[in-house]
C-alpha cells in the first residue's frame, strides 16, 4: 500500500469539488467523481434536447391533423427524441454518472481502474453528441433510430452517414466505460469486499458493462455497413443485387436488444440501494437478485428476434426467440419479488428518493409484464409498430430507468454535494412525474390496442382523446423534470448542509466525506460486514425534514481501519 | 517483482502486480469487443455463403491462394518477433545489460514493423489488381467473366463485397499494430529503462496476434473456398 | 535458467503454425465437398487456440483474462447460431407460400 495512503494533514475543508475550481482543473480531471460530474451535466442537456423534440411532436398530435408539422419534419423529430435519447440519455445516465461517481467509492477504491480513459470516454461522448447536433442543424435524419435497411441504406435522403457517425463515436465511449468498470470492480474491491459483500448497485453495473462491451461492437458494424452501402453503391442489404435487409435487423438488435438492458438494470441496481435504506432492512434475496442481473445480462442476448416477428423472419426461429424471451421474465421478476419482500415489515420512510424507487418498482412492473405480452406471438401480430410497443418501453425506460435516474440522483445529492434540497419539493416533483408519466403513457396502450401505428402524425379522429390526455401528461411530466433543475441548483448554491450520511445508509460510499476528497478515502477501508447490514430490529429513526434523525444519539459506529498494516 | 524498482505504479493501483494484471485483462476484454467487432461481418459472411455458395466459390477463384498464403506466413513470423520481444521483456532482470536489451528489442519490432509492411503492401498489390479487373463491387462492377449463374442475380458482388469489407476492416486494424508496433520499437529503443514498458508492450502484442488471428480465418474464408 | 529454453515453446508453436497453414492449403484441394469448410475452419480454431495459447500467453494468464476471451467467442456465436436459426428454417414452410399465392392467383 504504498502509493495509498492520503496525507493525514488533508485539510477537512478540502474536498472533491474545491480542489481545483479553474475550468481546466474540471476539463483535465481524471477524478472518477468530477467525470461523473461532467457526464452529468452533457446528458442533462442532452436529455432537455430530446425532450423538446418530444414536447415539438406531442403538441403536433394534440389534433388529428397534420396542422404545425409536416410529414418530414415529423419524422426527423422522432428520430431525434429516439436516437438522443436512447445513446446520448437513457445508456449513459445511471452507468456514466452514477456509476463513474460511485463504483469506486462503493467498493473501497481511489479511483477507477483507467482514470484517463475514463475522461476520454467522455470525451469521446461529447464528439458523437455533438456530430449528432451537427445533424440536427443541419436538417436532421428521418430513418427512426433503428436505421431499418433498406430504407436508411438506399431511400433516406437525410443525413444518415452523419447520425451513423455519431452514434458509432459514442459506442466507443460506452465500450470504453464498460472495460473500465469490469476491470475496476475485478482487480480494485477494498480488502475484505469480497464479491458477495458487493452491494447490488455494483453487481449491476457489471452486468451492464457486460452488455457494453460485448453489443457495443456489433451495432457500430452494422452502422459502419450502412455507411458502406451508401458510400460505394454496393448491396450489403439491398434485395435488388441480393443483399439481405433482415440482416441488418438481426445486426441492429443483437446490439439494441441487450441494450435496453443497459437502460433498465442501471435502474434496477439504484432502487436495490434505495429499497434497504428507507426500509430499514437488509435486502431480501441478495444471492438470487445479484445472479438475476448476470441472467439478465446474457440471456438478453437470446431474444433480439421478438422485435421481428412481422419481418419476414422465420416463425420457427421466431417460436425460439418468444419462447426464450418469456424466459427474461423470470430474473426480472425475482427482482420485483425480492424489493417487494424487502418492504414486507420494513420500517418504510417515505422521503423523495424512496417515492421514485417505489414509483420505479411499479411502473416497471406494468412495462415488463407488457414486454410478456409482446413476446408472445400472435399478440405481437396485433400490436405491432402500434403505440401499445411505444407505451410498453416508455414504461421501462422513463417508469423504470428515468425515475430511477432521478432517485439515484436524490438519493446520492447529499453524496455529490454535500447538500440537502427541499424534502417537499422534492416529494411533490416525485408525484409529479409519477402522474404526468402515467397519464401520458397509459392512454398510448389504448391507442395501440385499438389500431393507431406509431410513426404517424394523422390518426383518426376518435383516437384524438387519447392523444389529447397523453399531451397532457407529457407537459406535465416535462414539469417533474424542470423542477428538479432548479431546486437541486439552488440547494447546491444555498442549501443546508447535510452531514456525512443523512440517511444512515449502510453502503461502503457513505463512510466516505460527503463530499468526499479527491482520492475518496483518508483510510482505505476494510470490509467485515455484509452489504445492507441494516440492525435486523429496526432502527429508532423518526422523519425530520430531509433527514432521517435517530432517536438514541449512539448509532452503532463502523469500523475503519487503516490497511497500513496488511 | 522485479519490475517494481523500475514501474511506477499508478495511482489507482496497490502494486505493479495488480497494474500489470489490469493492463492485461483490460486488454482482453477490448479484444472480446473486438471479436464482437468482426463479428458481425462474420455473420454477414455465413449468411451469404449460406444463401450464395456458388458466388463464393466462383470469386474465390479471383484470389492468389500462394499469395494468400504468403501473406499468412509473414503475419505469423510477426507474431513470433513479438512474442519473443514480449518475453524478452518481460524475464530480463534490472541489473541486465540495458543497451543490449533496447538493441534486441528495437530490433525484433523493427522487423516486425517491416512485415506487417510487406503485409499490406501484398493485399493492396491484391486490390489494385481486382479493382484493375473491374471487381469492385459498386456501379462498376464487372460481373462479365463470371457464370451466368452468379452474374445474373448479381451475387457475386456479394463476395467481393464482403471481402472488400472484412480485408478492409482487418487492413485498418493492421495500420493501427504496424503504428503501435513501429512505435514501440522507436520507445523502446531509445529508452534508458525499456522494461518500464512491459504492460505496453505487452498490450500492443495482444493486439497484433489478435490481428493475425482474424487473419487466419479471413484466409480460407475468401481464398480457400472451392 | 537459459533464454533459448525458455523460447523453445515459442518457436515450437510457429513450426506448428507453418505446418496447418500447409495443411489448410493442402486440404483445399481435396474436394470434400461441405466438409472443407469444417476442415478449414476446424484449422484456423487450432491455429487460433495455438496463439492464443502461446504467444498471447493465454496458458499463464489470469482467469478473468481467459474468461474474457472465451467470452467473446461465445457470444459471436450466439450472435451465428440464432441468426443462422433464421435463415435455415425460413425455407421450411416455402410449400404453404406457394400455396397461398395459388389460391390468390386462382381467385376470379
Ligand atoms: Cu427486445
Amino acid at each position: 500500500m504504498k502509493s495509498g495512503m492520503m496525507e493525514h494533514a488533508l485539510n477537512n475543508d478540502t474536498n472533491y469539488l474545491n480542489d481545483g475550481t479553474t475550468l481546466r482543473s474540471w476539463l483535465l480531471t481524471t477524478d472518477h467523481k468530477r467525470i461523473g460530474i461532467l457526464y452529468m451535466l452533457s446528458i442533462t442537456f442532452f436529455f432537455f434536447i430530446g425532450g423538446a423534440a418530444a414536447v415539438l411532436f406531442r403538441l403536433e398530435l394534440m389534433t388529428p391533423r397534420g396542422d404545425m408539422l409536416s410529414p418530414d419534419a415529423y419524422n426527423k423529430l422522432f428520430s431525434l427524441h429516439g436516437i438522443v435519447m436512447v445513446w446520448f440519455f437513457l445508456i449513459p445516465a445511471v452507468p456514466n454518472v452514477l456509476g463513474n461517481f460511485l463504483i469506486p467509492l462503493m467498493i473501497g477504491a481511489r479511483d477507477l481502474a483507467f482514470p484517463r480513459l475514463n475522461l476520454a470516454s467522455w470525451y469521446i461522448f461529447m464528439a458523437g453528441g455533438l456530430f449528432t447536433l451537427l445533424v440536427i442543424i443541419i436538417g436532421g435524419v428521418d430513418t427512426g433510430w433503428t436505421f431499418y435497411t433498406p430504407y436508411s441504406s438506399t431511400y433516406a435522403n437525410t443525413y444518415v452517414i452523419l447520425a451513423a457517425t455519431g452514434i458509432f463515436i459514442n459506442g466507443f465511449s460506452s465500450i470504453a466505460t464498460g472495460l473500465n468498470f469490469i476491470v475496476t470492480i475485478h482487480l480494485l474491491r477494498a480488502p475484505g469486499m469480497i464479491w458477495f459483500r458487493l452491494p447490488l448497485f455494483v453487481w449491476t453495473m457489471y452486468a451492464t458493462s457486460l452488455i457494453m462491451v460485448l453489443a457495443t461492437p456489433v451495432l457500430a458494424v452494422a452502422l459502419a455497413l450502412i455507411a458502406v452501402e451508401r458510400i460505394f453503391h454496393v448491396g450489403i442489404f439491398d434485395p435488388a443485387i441480393g443483399g439481405d435487409p433482415l440482416l441488418f435487423q438481426h445486426l441492429f438488435w443483437f446490439y439494441s436488444h441487450p441494450a435496453v438492458y443497459i437502460m433498465i438494470l442501471p435502474g434496477m441496481g439504484v432502487v436495490s440501494e434505495i429499497v434497504p435504506c428507507f426500509a430499514r432492512k437488509p435486502l431480501f434475496g441478495y444471492t438470487f437478485v445479484a445472479m438475476s442481473s448476470l441472467a439478465i445480462a446474457s440471456l438478453g442476448f437470446l431474444v433480439w428476434g421478438h422485435h421481428m416477428f412481422v419481418s419476414g423472419q422465420s416463425v420457427y426461429a421466431g417460436l425460439i426467440f418468444s419462447l426464450l424471451s418469456m424466459l427474461v421474465a423470470i430474473p426480472s421478476a425475482i427482482k420485483v419479488f425480492n424489493w417487494t419482500a424487502t418492504l414486507y415489515k420494513g420500517t418504510i420512510f417515505l422521503k423523495t428518493p424512496m417515492l421514485y424507487a417505489l414509483g420505479f418498482i411499479g411502473l416497471f412492473t406494468i412495462g415488463g409484464l407488457t414486454g410478456i405480452c409482446l413476446a408472445t406471438l400472435a399478440f405481437d401480430i396485433h400490436v405491432h409498430d402500434t403505440y401499445f410497443i411505444i407505451a410498453h418501453f416508455h414504461y421501462v425506460m422513463v417508469g423504470g430507468m428515468v425515475m430511477a435516474y432521478l432517485g439515484g440522483i436524490h438519493f446520492w445529492w447529499p453524496k455529490m454535494t454535500g447538500k440537502m434540497y427541499n424534502e417537499w419539493l422534492g416529494r411533490i416533483n416525485a408525484l409529479i412525474v409519477f402522474l404526468g408519466f402515467n397519464l401520458a403513457f397509459f392512454p398510448q396502450f389504448i391507442l395501440g390496442y385499438l389500431g393507431n401505428p406509431r410513426r404517424y402524425h394523422v390518426y383518426p379522429d376518435e383516437f384524438q382523446v387519447f392523444h389529447v390526455m397523453s399531451s397532457l401528461g407529457a407537459s406535465i411530466l416535462g414539469v417533474g423534470y424542470v423542477l428538479p433543475l432548479f431546486y437541486l441548483i439552488w440547494s447546491y448554491k444555498f442549501g443546508r448542509s447535510s452531514g456525512q450520511n443523512p440517511w444512515h445508509a449502510r453502503g461502503v460510499e457513505w463512510e466516505a466525506a460527503s463530499p468526499p476528497i479527491k482520492h475518496n478515502f483518508y483510510e482505505v477501508p476494510v470490509v467485515d460486514y455484509p452489504a445492507y447490514d441494516y440492525p435486523p430490529a429496526g432502527p429508532d429513526f423518526t422523519m425530520s425534514e430531509g433527514e432521517l434523525e435517530p432517536t438514541s444519539p449512539e448509532q452503532p459506529q463502523r469500523r475503519i481501519t487503516s490497511s497500513h498494516g496488511t | 517483482m522485479s519490475h517494481s524498482t523500475t514501474i511506477e505504479v499508478a495511482l489507482p493501483f496497490d502494486d505493479a502486480q495488480q497494474q500489470r494484471s489490469a493492463a492485461i485483462l483490460g486488454m482482453w476484454i477490448f479484444l472480446a469487443t473486438e471479436i464482437l467487432f468482426f463479428g458481425g461481418l462474420f455473420v454477414g459472411y455465413a449468411v451469404y455463403r449460406y444463401e450464395y455458395f456458388e458466388a463464393f466459390r466462383e470469386g474465390s477463384h479471383e484470389m492468389s491462394v500462394v499469395g494468400g498464403g504468403l501473406m499468412t506466413a509473414v503475419l505469423l513470423i510477426g507474431s513470433l518477433l513479438v512474442a519473443i520481444s514480449d518475453h524478452a521483456i518481460e524475464e530480463a532482470s534490472a541489473d541486465i545489460d540495458q543497451r543490449k536489451l533496447r538493441r534486441r528489442l528495437g530490433g525484433y519490432l523493427g522487423a516486425t514493423t517491416l512485415l506487417g509492411v510487406a503485409f499490406l503492401s501484398m493485399e493492396f498489390y491484391e486490390y489494385y489488381e481486382l479493382i484493375h479487373k473491374g471487381l469492385f463491387p459498386g456501379p462498376g462492377f464487372d460481373a462479365s467473366s463470371f457464370p451466368a449463374s452468379v452474374r445474373d442475380t448479381q451475387t457475386i458482388q456479394m463476395y467481393f463485397t464482403l471481402f472488400f469489407c472484412m480485408t478492409g476492416l482487418h487492413a485498418l486494424h493492421m495500420v493501427i499494430g504496424i503504428s503501435l508496433v513501429g512505435g514501440m520499437a522507436v520507445l523502446l529503443s531509445r529508452s534508458e529503462h525499456p522494461q518500464r514498458y512491459a504492460n505496453l508492450l505487452t498490450g500492443i502484442g495482444l493486439y497484433w496476434h489478435f490481428v493475425d488471428v482474424i487473419w487466419i480465418f479471413l484466409y480460407p474464408l475468401f481464398y480457400l473456398v472451392r | 535458467m537459459s533464454h533459448s529454453a525458455e523460447l523453445k515453446p515459442l518457436f515450437y508453436n510457429f513450426a506448428a503454425l507453418m505446418v496447418l497453414l500447409a495443411i489448410t492449403i493442402g486440404m483445399s484441394y481435396v474436394d470434400l465437398g461441405a466438409f472443407n469448410l469444417f476442415v478449414a475452419l476446424l484449422i484456423a480454431g487450432i491455429k487460433t487456440f495455438l496463439v492464443a495459447l502461446i504467444f498471447m500467453n493465454l496458458r499463464s494468464t489470469s482467469n478473468v483474462s481467459r474468461l474474457a476471451a472465451v467470452g467473446g467467442l461465445l457470444w459471436l456465436g450466439f450472435a451465428l447460431i440464432l441468426t443462422a436459426a433464421d435463415y435455415h428454417s425460413r425455407g421450411w414452410n416455402e410449400a404453404q407460400a406457394h400455396d397461398l399465392i395459388e389460391v390468390e392467383q386462382a381467385r376470379p
